[in-house]
């Protein structure tokens, strides 16, 4: 079933069912993302929760204005540095860890682990920028309304996150043009 | 459109928000120029995988975190109000004066302890010999002198102290004179405390009781919690001793 879209007032009100509504649609994405970020379950479980709760709390500040998924990814994206900052580490894989796995595995999983080590290879606000952009498809004014900074300042970080990425995958052995100056 | 436009667009433009006019210039340019489109499909293909990739995680704890916002959606909320209130902007700087108020009562009562010495509290007394009606804790004597002392009802709790308020009845003979003086003996740590100065008594009040003639501000002694006696003694003007008389130990204590 699809769930129906809650109204400001209702979450204002934090009605229950526009409680549940809201989790349905954005707990997924939310979820994954953060989980893209900080490559741990069970953190990103966590992560997503606080994310929720402090939606929760501030349901009843939401204006008719704001844009509710920009708005969550931003308590999200803050979260998850808030983590970073914390822990001080990244549970990433390393650059080598292919190397000791077989290379039977499907191609789209194989895929998946060289995507997975050429963005351990990019900073955390690279990878916040390249996930929101390339996979949520929101704007750089509106990643740099997420992140704190200038509309400029996101092209540039998600340029240099794009040619990062390309480098690393592509010596990892990724199929991806390896000569176009990006 | 030259390529750096073509390019600034496929690399940070969401192609839903190109206007029909540089949709339609950027497809034009892309049809005659080959570097342009490989750098499209370059850019394309790397959001393409990023966006595979996002898509591939699985999700987990979705129930979990809809039972618990639908409880707290339920429930009282008083610790998501209190959370708010420390969050909203308006109330920041009321807590911040309310904050400040406090360290400065803190500062306030640390430099100058108010008259917190002079909060008493109640005093259990068990004396050697009392007379419950008027308070009297200390009643000794012989046929020349006595000594009844009155304690208060309470001791006061900062300093820990007792204040003894006593009164000397003597009966002296015409050929009396001398120095009486009446002192504490026990207390805390068993000093020996004197009420007053010995006081003068000579012949022309050799009959008379001495009584409120001694300063009542003389006869009083503050001591500690324990056990005390109070003792009276009359001296000839050679030092000889004339008459004494002690009181049984009374005991103080502050509760």
């Amino acid at each position: 079933m699809v769930a129906h879209e809650p109204s400001f007032e209702q979450l204002r009100a934090r009605d229950e069912s526009a409680i549940a509504a809201l989790i349905d649609q954005h707990y997924a994405a939310i979820y994954r993302y953060l989980f893209r970020l900080v490559n741990d379950q069970r953190v990103a479980e966590d992560l997503t929760q606080d994310t929720f709760l402090d939606v929760f709390v501030s349901l009843p500040q939401l204006n008719n204005h704001t844009r509710l998924a920009a708005w969550m990814y931003r308590i999200a994206t803050n979260n998850a540095h808030s983590y970073f900052r914390r822990a001080r580490r990244f549970r990433w894989l390393p650059l080598d860890w292919r190397s000791s796995h077989s290379h039977s595995h499907e191609d789209r999983v194989a895929d998946s682990d060289l995507v997975t080590q050429a963005m351990a290879a990019l900073t955390d606000e690279q990878r916040s920028v390249l996930l929101l952009y390339a996979w949520q498809g929101f704007s750089c004014a509106e990643i740099g309304e997420m992140l704190g900074k200038r509309e400029n300042a996101v092209k540039m970080a998600l340029s240099r996150a794009r040619r990062r990425f390309r480098d690393v995958y592509a010596a990892l052995g990724g199929v991806v043009d390896p000569e176009v100056e990006l | 459109m030259n390529c750096a436009d073509a390019r600034q667009i496929l690399a940070t433009a969401v192609p839903s928000d190109l206007s029909h006019e540089r949709r339609i210039a950027l497809n034009a340019h892309l049809e005659r120029c080959d570097a342009c489109r490989r750098y499209r499909a370059t850019v394309s293909g790397i959001d393409a995988l990023i966006s595979a990739w996002g898509d591939g995680a699985p999700v987990r704890g979705q129930a979990k975190a809809r039972a618990m916002l639908q409880q707290k959606a339920r429930g009282p909320q008083l610790r998501l109000r209190l959370r708010r209130f420390g969050q909203t902007a308006p109330f920041r700087p009321v807590l911040a004066v309310a904050f400040m108020l406090c360290m400065l009562f803190v500062a306030l009562w640390l430099i100058r302890p108010p008259a917190l010495s002079t909060i008493v509290r109640p005093l259990v007394v068990r004396p050697a010999s009392i007379t419950p009606a008027s308070n009297k804790v200390i009643v000794t004597g012989n046929d020349r002198v006595a000594v009844t002392c009155t304690a208060p009802a309470y001791g006061s709790q900062l300093r820990n102290t007792v204040t003894l308020n006593c009164v000397v009845d003597a009966t002296l003979d015409s050929a009396d004179a001398g120095m009486l003086s009446l002192r504490l003996v026990g207390g805390q740590n068993d000093a020996q405390r004197f009420f007053a100065d010995p006081v003068q008594v000579g012949r022309g009040k050799s009959t008379t009781p001495i009584d409120a003639s001694l300063d009542g501000e003389r006869l009083r002694a503050t001591f500690g919690p324990g056990q005390v006696q109070v003792e009276a003694v009359l001296r000839a003007s050679d030092g000889t001793l004339l008459a004494s008389v002690r009181s049984p130990s009374a005991t103080f204590l502050i509760p």
